[in-house]
C-alpha cells in the first residue's frame, strides 16, 4: 500500500523507480534536451492528479501555447478540456516577468488561483525562461528559491522543467535547491536509432532505483520500463540450492539422461552455442513438450516471427498451432529494429503475473545484449530474468550465440555463467571433414550429470536426438574433450606468462 | 469607453479594426487563461511590441481585455464579463472560423487601413 505521504505521478514505471511516488509537497526538476518528453511528463502528472486523485492542478507555460498543449494531450487520449471546465485544471500562458510579479503579489492571479481552486499540483514549463528576466545567477537563484518556498509553504507538489544539453555534466544551481532531479535523455543506440532514457539523479528523503531506465512515449502517454534489478545475486554458493527437487523433462530423452533425470523445476538454463547448432530447436522441443503435458509455455522470439517459429517447428514434427489455440503456448515477438530490453522484461513480468506459466524460452539473449546501454547491466538483466522466472516456478531456457572460437572454459567463466543454474553448450565440430553437432552439460547446479561431449543430430519429424552412448566416434569425441581442456589450460598459461613478463 | 457592453459579434468586428487586434483576439480566444504584458504578448504573437501595446490598450478601453497596472508593467487578460466573452467567441467562430474567412477579413482591414492613409 502506498502511504499518503507519496503523490503518485500516474506515469507507469516512474512511481516504481521512486519507490511509491513523489513525496507530497516536494518540487521535482525534470531536465532534458528538446524532444526528451519533459512537457508530456508534466502534463501527464497534472492530468492524473486531477482525474484520479482529486488534486486540482495548475499549468504555467512560458513558451508553448495552451492550445497546442491541449491538442498534443488529446493525442494521448487526455481530455483536459472537460477538467478545465470542471475547474480541476487551470492553464496560464504568460511570461516569466509577469509570473514573477504575480508571485510577489499576494492578491495576484497566481495566488488567487491557488487558493480558489485548492491547487495541489503545479507544472511550470520551463524555468529556463527565467533567464529572460535576468542572467545574473544570484538573482535567478533568489527567484527560484522564492518560487520553491511559496510552493513548500502551501504543500504543493510541483514539477518544473529545465532545458539542459544532452551531454551536460556540470550541475545547475536549481539542482541543489529542488527536492528531486529527474533527467530525461535521448541517446543514440546505433547509427540508425535513438532511445529515450530517464534517470533519477537526486531524491531527498526517499529511496529510488538508481541508473538509467527506458522511457517510451506510447499512444497513452509516457511509460517507463525500469531497469530490471535482481533482488540478490549470490555467487558464494548460498544461492546454489535447487529451488525444487522435482525434475522436469526437457523433451529430448538423451538430454534428460545427461542431466541425471531432467532439469530441476524453476531452473534457468543457458543454451549457449554456435549459430546453427540447434539451440532454437532444443528450446522449442522443451516448450512444446511442456505444453503437451499441461505445462503452459511462453516463447519470446526476436529474430523470427511467430509464423516462422511455427513453420520451423513443423519441420521437426511439432504442431504449435493447437497449443496456441488451447492457450498452452504464448509467443511474444519483438523486431530487432526497435528492441527495448527493459520493455521485454516488463512485458514478460506482466504476462507471467497474469497467467500460470511453467516453462519459458527467450530466443535469444544475443539479440538483447547489444541493446543494453551499459554492458555491465547484462549480468543483472539475466539475473533479474532468472529471479522472475524462479519466483513464479517457471523453468526457463535462454539461448545465447557464441563465437566458433570460444572454448567451453571461457563460457564457464563468463559473466552470466554465475547467474544461471545450468549451462548447455551446443557446438558445431569438424569431425573427419564433416560438421557435426555436439552437446555438453557445462554446469548443472545441485545435481550429478554427464560431463561428456555428446553427439546429437536433428532429424526431420523427430527433432533433436542426443546420443549418450558415444555412438559413432567415441574415441574422437573423447579426444575432442581433452583438446578443448588443453586449449583452455594453454590459454591460461599464456595469460599468466604475459602478466609475469609485465 | 463602453463600446461593447451588451453587444454582439458585430460590435467586436467593429472594434477589431487592425490586424494586431485580430491577432490578439484570436490569441485570447484560443488561450482564455493567458495573462501577459505587451512585451510578453508581442513574443506570443511574434509582433512589434509597440503595436501590440497600442492594440491591447484599445481593446482594454473597449472592455474586451482587462488591464492590470500601467505602463510597461501593465498585464492584459481577457475580460471576466461573460457577455463580452460570448461575443468574442461568436465573432471568432463566425468571422474567423476558417482560414479563408480570416484571410478575407484581414484583406478587408488592409484595404481600409490603406484608404485611411
Amino acid at each position: 500500500m502506498i502511504s499518503d505521504e507519496f503523490v503518485r505521478t500516474g506515469i507507469p514505471g516512474v512511481d516504481e523507480i521512486l519507490m511509491g511516488g513523489i513525496l507530497r509537497g516536494d518540487t521535482i526538476l525534470v531536465q532534458g534536451a528538446p524532444g526528451t518528453g519533459k512537457t508530456t511528463f508534466g502534463l501527464q502528472f497534472i492530468y492524473y492528479g486531477a482525474l484520479h486523485c482529486n488534486e486540482p492542478g495548475l499549468i504555467v507555460t512560458f513558451e508553448q501555447f495552451p492550445k497546442q498543449m491541449l491538442r498534443d494531450a488529446k493525442h494521448f487520449g487526455w481530455d483536459f478540456e472537460t477538467l478545465i471546465e470542471q475547474r480541476k485544471i487551470h492553464i496560464i500562458a504568460t511570461s516569466p516577468h509577469v509570473f514573477q510579479k504575480q508571485l510577489q503579489s499576494p492578491d495576484g492571479i497566481i495566488h488567487r488561483t491557488l487558493a480558489e481552486m485548492d491547487i495541489q499540483r503545479v507544472f511550470i514549463d520551463s524555468i529556463t525562461h527565467f533567464q529572460r528576466i535576468t542572467t545574473d545567477e544570484v538573482q535567478l537563484r533568489e527567484m527560484v528559491s522564492g518560487l520553491l518556498n511559496m510552493l513548500r509553504q502551501r504543500e504543493i507538489t510541483a514539477i518544473l522543467t529545465q532545458e539542459v544539453q544532452q551531454a551536460e555534466q556540470s550541475f545547475t544551481f536549481e539542482e541543489y535547491t529542488v527536492d528531486a532531479v529527474i533527467r530525461l535523455s535521448l541517446e543514440p543506440v546505433d547509427r540508425a536509432q535513438r532511445k529515450r532514457f530517464i534517470e533519477v539523479l537526486k531524491a531527498r528523503g526517499q529511496a529510488f532505483l538508481p541508473g538509467r531506465h527506458s522511457l517510451a512515449i506510447e499512444s497513452t502517454g509516457i511509460r517507463v520500463y525500469p531497469a530490471p534489478h535482481p533482488i540478490l545475486i549470490s555467487t558464494d554458493g548460498a544461492d546454489n540450492e535447487p529451488p525444487s527437487l522435482t525434475r522436469i523433462r526437457s523433451g529430448v530423452p538423451g538430454l534428460d539422461r545427461m542431466l541425471g533425470g531432467g532439469l530441476y523445476e524453476g531452473f534457468c538454463v543457458l543454451l549457449a552455442g554456435d549459430v546453427g547448432a540447434g539451440k532454437s530447436i532444443l528450446a522449442r522441443q522443451f516448450i512444446a513438450y511442456g505444453a503437451q503435458h499441461n505445462e503452459r509455455g511462453l516463447y519470446v522470439t526476436i529474430r523470427e516471427t511467430p509464423e516462422q517459429v511455427i513453420r520451423a517447428a513443423e519441420t521437426i514434427g511439432l504442431e504449435l498451432r493447437p497449443l496456441i489455440e488451447n492457450d498452452m503456448f504464448t509467443m511474444l515477438h519483438y523486431s530487432l529494429g526497435d528492441l527495448d530490453p527493459y520493455k521485454i522484461f516488463w512485458d514478460i513480468r506482466n504476462l507471467v503475473s497474469s497467467k500460470p506459466f511453467k516453462r519459458a524460452v527467450i530466443d535469444s539473449l544475443s539479440d538483447i545484449q547489444p541493446n543494453l546501454m551499459e554492458a555491465a547491466t547484462f549480468r543483472d538483466y539475466v539475473a533479474a530474468l532468472r529471479q522472475l522466472f524462479r519466483s513464479h516456478g517457471i523453468t526457463s531456457m535462454l539461448t545465447f550465440d557464441i563465437r566458433p572460437t570460444t572454448v567451453e572454459q571461457e563460457l564457464i567463466e563468463s559473466e552470466i555463467a554465475v547467474v544461471v543454474d545450468a549451462i548447455l553448450a551446443l557446438r558445431l565440430r569438424n569431425i573427419h571433414d564433416h560438421m557435426r553437432k555436439t552437446i555438453t552439460v557445462l554446469k548443472m547446479r545441485g545435481s550429478d550429470h554427464d560431463d561428456g561431449i555428446r553427439s546429437m543430430r536433428i532429424e526431420p519429424g523427430e527433432g533433436m536426438i542426443v546420443e549418450t552412448g558415444f555412438e559413432g566416434m567415441p574415441s574422437f569425441l573423447r579426444r575432442l574433450q581433452q583438446l578443448s581442456m588443453e586449449v583452455a589450460r594453454g590459454r591460461q598459461g599464456f595469460e599468466t606468462e604475459g602478466s609475469e613478463a609485465q | 469607453m463602453d463600446a461593447c457592453k451588451g453587444k454582439s459579434a458585430a460590435q467586436i468586428a467593429l472594434i477589431a479594426d487592425s490586424i494586431v487586434k485580430v491577432e490578439l483576439l484570436l490569441f485570447f480566444h484560443s488561450n482564455p487563461m493567458a495573462m501577459d504584458t505587451a512585451r510578453g504578448l508581442s513574443m506570443w504573437l511574434g509582433m512589434d511590441m509597440r503595436a501590440v501595446e497600442k492594440a491591447a490598450d484599445e481593446l482594454a478601453d473597449a472592455m474586451v481585455l482587462k488591464r492590470y497596472g500601467e505602463g510597461e508593467d501593465a498585464v492584459y487578460t481577457l475580460t471576466d464579463d461573460p457577455e463580452v466573452k460570448r461575443a468574442v467567441v461568436e465573432f471568432v467562430s463566425t468571422v474567423l472560423s476558417s482560414k479563408e474567412k480570416r484571410s478575407a477579413f484581414l484583406r478587408r482591414l488592409l484595404c481600409e487601413e490603406a484608404k485611411g492613409r
